[in-house]
């Protein structure tokens, strides 16, 4: 009450401000701006009862004298020095109350003597400094002094309505305008009243002279909310009867509180926060300090109006601080220490929590980046090694795929396409042990080596043969499974040397209508180990007819290891899915396919596709170079060889016989099956096949 | 006649797969594996062969009876731990699965290893009783 004699000088300025920290209250609050901000901007201009609301806030009993009398104070300056000593109350707890709460700036002096002295004397002071304004609004009676401290109450007013409910704004809206209307009139009554109800001190007598018609006003205004009114501000004051007018000031408040079904109580906290988040250095101040005091009076005493002035007097200093800041500096002065001190560490955790996250997340994209690169790399290394074959080499169609593993296999896997001459087309598909880095320079050296001698002129099997022996060294404990193959188009032939890889797959288009799939199959027995593993490879050559359309499908190991369902995908299955594709297979759609019908694809897979066309006739077998060892004749897989491709057990073993006879007298024995429309023939040859066939390929030369 | 017990890999994400060690006798190391032998899996083999061999053993059996399939990298391991072999020692492998005899079939290593029907016949190999057939 005493602080708000000081401030109205401010008014405009203040006023802004004042708007812009209800908004912002009414946002914090989660409740529209808007219909606040409408409230209140009427109210300035016409809110006597917002006049009221300020200057009945206060007469709560004995409070109300104080408030009353700081309200007369500036309306009658003369008058003022008489002191209003609050019946019944300790002078020291209504100073200390009062006093504090209320006045803001200027701080009544602490020490101030007997407490009737200090209420009169604070009214005094803020007198000697009000300034002119506020002077001038004694005129217009209680009403007209809302011209600068009402706006501010019925801002207020309207700010705990706006608070306290939607329903709120419309009320306390109507309630002014029917204040205006009714200020003069009932003047009288009210004035007695607030007389009576109020102190029969003089001082306030006087004081209310011009405050009389504001506090009947009030009442009036207030009296069809009266009992909600009354139970909000006052359910636990003592002095239900006394303050018509504090009645009045909450009328809105508690108006809009009843309207909303809100506790009363609670109501009246708001408000005060409210009030106390306004006060500072603005006319709301002066018009809602005293709503301050309400709380303090209405509650039970010194105690709830503790913290009230704590806020206030907190606010105060922060005057010039956005409201939002206001308001978290409110909150914050609630929070216990112990449970600052847990918001504190809280954060801390959490800002450290951020810091290790965003760490992380720098450091993760780095190394995805480094992995990109370095896939990126390999991948530039591995495109040398799978070199893009024209898609058409003489008569046969050729494409050729790469899809890299799932997971980190990645790498080894070689082949290539190139023309030899004479019209023939020579095919290597290969797979280098282990992966990534280390396999690419293996995979380069495996594949050129096997190249040069293909380009040299040498069969396949006597490629490989070669290569193994010179490599042997160079792979440095790694192996090499890789398959050589010339495909001659005038003979129509295929001939291909395998080490330690499967074999191709070889696919008659058919001439049937049952579509039936006529895939070449051999023996598996006496198949030559890879390039690498310390044993001697091109010991295999297989030569295959192919009089009609056919594919042929060379692919890496990768592809018939795939998972479907748990198992291997197999030949049988590639051999299908070939077969699925039609004619015009290629080597992408085929390994799309196996993709498509595998689980899971745990190593590298590489295809190489040759279309054979035109012609007649299924592919088949037509004849098989073998060089045996002692090992093979005496573990048996080279009977079972003989047996596979057909041979009868008597004949099988009579050749054994034969190789057996032959290997006491060399390490070696080459053993040639001829597969024809008859039986299978047999011829055995005993020079050491290597370096005649690679003398007769240079010498051709 | 098991002195160690050690399951390497238990349970692995697709299918069981275990790896079993055991030492019949001072110069005698069995590693016995259980379900797929792939990619995933072959470190493992790799690491318990490779262990024994640290340790010691000379005579090494390798068991995939109960190996439901194995795929080319699993079959490098044991191509690369038997070229490694000292001179005087002997690994054999027990293998009756014919997906996995086809494997090595395909890959010409057939010819590689002693393979064996039987645990017994094994071992009976790498003490040297037995003439190697492979």
């Amino acid at each position: 009450m005493a602080s708000h004699a000081n401030r109205p000088a401010r008014g405009a300025r203040a006023s802004r401000r004042v708007a812009v920290a209800i908004a912002a209250g009414c946002c914090v609050l989660g409740l529209g701006a808007l219909p606040t901000a409408q409230a209140a901007k009427p109210a300035n201009s016409t809110s006597s009862s917002a006049v009221s609301g300020e200057a009945t806030v206060a007469p709560h009993g004995k409070h109300a004298e104080r408030a009353v009398q700081a309200e007369s104070v500036p309306a009658a300056p003369a008058i003022a020095p008489a002191p209003a000593p609050p019946p019944g109350e300790p002078p020291a707890a209504a100073h200390g109350r009062h006093g504090r709460a209320i006045q803001p700036a200027p701080g009544p002096p602490p020490g101030a003597g007997a407490g009737a002295g200090t209420g009169p004397g604070l009214g005094l002071r803020r007198l000697d400094r009000e300034p002119p304004l506020a002077r001038g609004h004694r005129h217009q009676e209680g009403a007209a002094r809302g011209e600068t401290s009402s706006a501010p109450g019925s801002q207020a007013a309207a700010v705990s309505a706006g608070e306290s409910r939607q329903g709120a704004e419309a009320l306390a809206r109507k309630h002014k305008g029917k204040g205006k209307e009714r200020g003069g009139g009932k003047e009288k009554g009210g004035k007695e009243k607030s007389k009576e109800s109020v102190s029969p001190t003089p001082v306030l007598k006087i004081g209310k002279g011009k405050e009389a018609s504001t506090v009947a006003l009030s009442q009036e205004t207030a009296g069809p909310s009266a009992t909600a009114a009354s139970l909000s501000s006052s359910a636990a004051s003592p002095v239900a009867g006394t303050g018509p007018a504090s009645i009045t000031s909450v009328a809105p408040v508690a108006k809009a509180i009843a309207a909303a079904g809100v506790h009363t109580q609670r109501a009246t906290r708001n408000a005060r926060h409210r009030v106390a988040a306004h006060a500072p250095g603005s006319p709301t101040t002066v018009a809602t300090a005293p709503v301050a005091l309400l709380a303090p009076s209405s509650g039970s005493g010194a105690k709830a109006s503790a913290p009230a002035r704590a806020a206030v007097k907190h606010t105060q200093t922060s005057a010039a601080q956005p409201a939002l800041v206001k308001t978290i500096t409110r909150i914050v002065g609630v929070v216990p220490i112990p449970v600052r001190i847990l918001i504190a560490a809280l954060v801390a955790l959490a800002l450290a929590l951020a810091a290790r996250s965003r760490l992380s997340g720098v450091r993760a994209r780095r190394l995805a980046r480094q992995r990109g690169q370095l896939l990126e790399d390999v991948g530039l290394l591995q495109a040398a090694l799978l070199p893009v074959p024209p898609a058409r080499l003489g008569p046969v169609a050729t494409s050729v795929a790469y899809r890299p593993a799932d997971g980190p296999g990645a790498g080894g896997d070689f082949y290539d396409v190139f023309a030899l001459d004479d019209g023939r087309l020579a095919v290597i598909v290969g797979d280098v042990s282990g992966h990534g880095r280390e396999a690419l320079p293996h995979t380069a050296l495996v594949r050129f080596t096997v190249r040069a001698y293909l380009e040299a002129g040498l069969a396949p099997r006597n490629a490989l043969q070669t290569a193994g022996s010179v490599l042997e060294r160079q792979l440095a404990g790694s192996f090499a499974t890789v398959v050589a193959a010339i495909y001659h188009p005038r003979e129509r032939t295929l001939t291909y040397a395998s080490a330690g890889h499967p074999p191709p797959v070889v696919l008659g288009d058919g001439d049937g209508a049952d579509g039936s799939l006529e895939a070449i199959e051999l023996t598996t027995a006496c198949s030559a180990p890879p390039i690498g593993a310390g044993m001697r490879t091109g010991t295999r050559e297989t030569v295959i007819s192919v009089p009609g359309p056919a594919r042929l499908c060379f692919h890496t190991d990768g592809v018939t290891e795939a998972r479907i369902e748990g198992d291997l995908f197999g030949a049988e299955r590639l051999v299908g899915a070939l077969g699925d594709l039609g004619r015009e297979a290629t080597a992408r759609a085929l390994l799309d396919s196996v993709a498509e019908r595998t689980d899971a694809r745990p190593d590298d897979m590489a295809a190489c596709l040759l279309r054979v066309e035109n012609g007649a006739g299924s592919p088949a077998i037509v004849h098989e170079l073998l060089e045996l060892d002692r090992a093979a004749v005496a573990s048996g897989r080279a009977e079972r060889f003989l047996r596979e491709s057909g041979m009868t057990a008597v004949a099988a073993a009579g050749v054994i016989d034969s190789a057996r006879a032959e290997l006491d007298l060399r390490d070696s024995a080459l053993l040639e099956l001829s597969l024809g429309d008859g039986p299978p023939h047999v011829e055995l040859a005993h020079d050491n096949v290597i370096h005649a066939a690679a003398l007769t390929a240079v010498g051709a030369r | 006649m098991l002195t160690t017990a050690d399951t390497s890999s238990p349970e692995p994400f697709t299918g069981a797969f275990g790896i079993i060690q055991s030492q019949p006798d001072e110069r005698t190391s069995v590693v016995a594996l259980e379900g797929e032998l792939d990619l995933g899996r072959a470190p493992s083999l790799k690491w318990a062969l490779v262990d024994s061999v640290d340790a010691g053993y000379k005579q090494l059996v390798v068991d995939l009876t109960r190996v439901r399939f194995m795929d080319s990298t699993a079959l490098s391991v044991l191509v690369g731990v038997n070229r490694s072999l000292d001179v005087g020692a002997r690994l054999a492998i027990v293998c009756v699965n014919t997906n996995v005899l086809k494997i090595f079939e395909l890959s010409g290593m057939d010819g590689a290893f002693a393979i064996f029907p039987t645990l017994d016949e094994a071992l009976a190999h790498v003490r040297g009783h037995t003439a190697r057939i492979g």
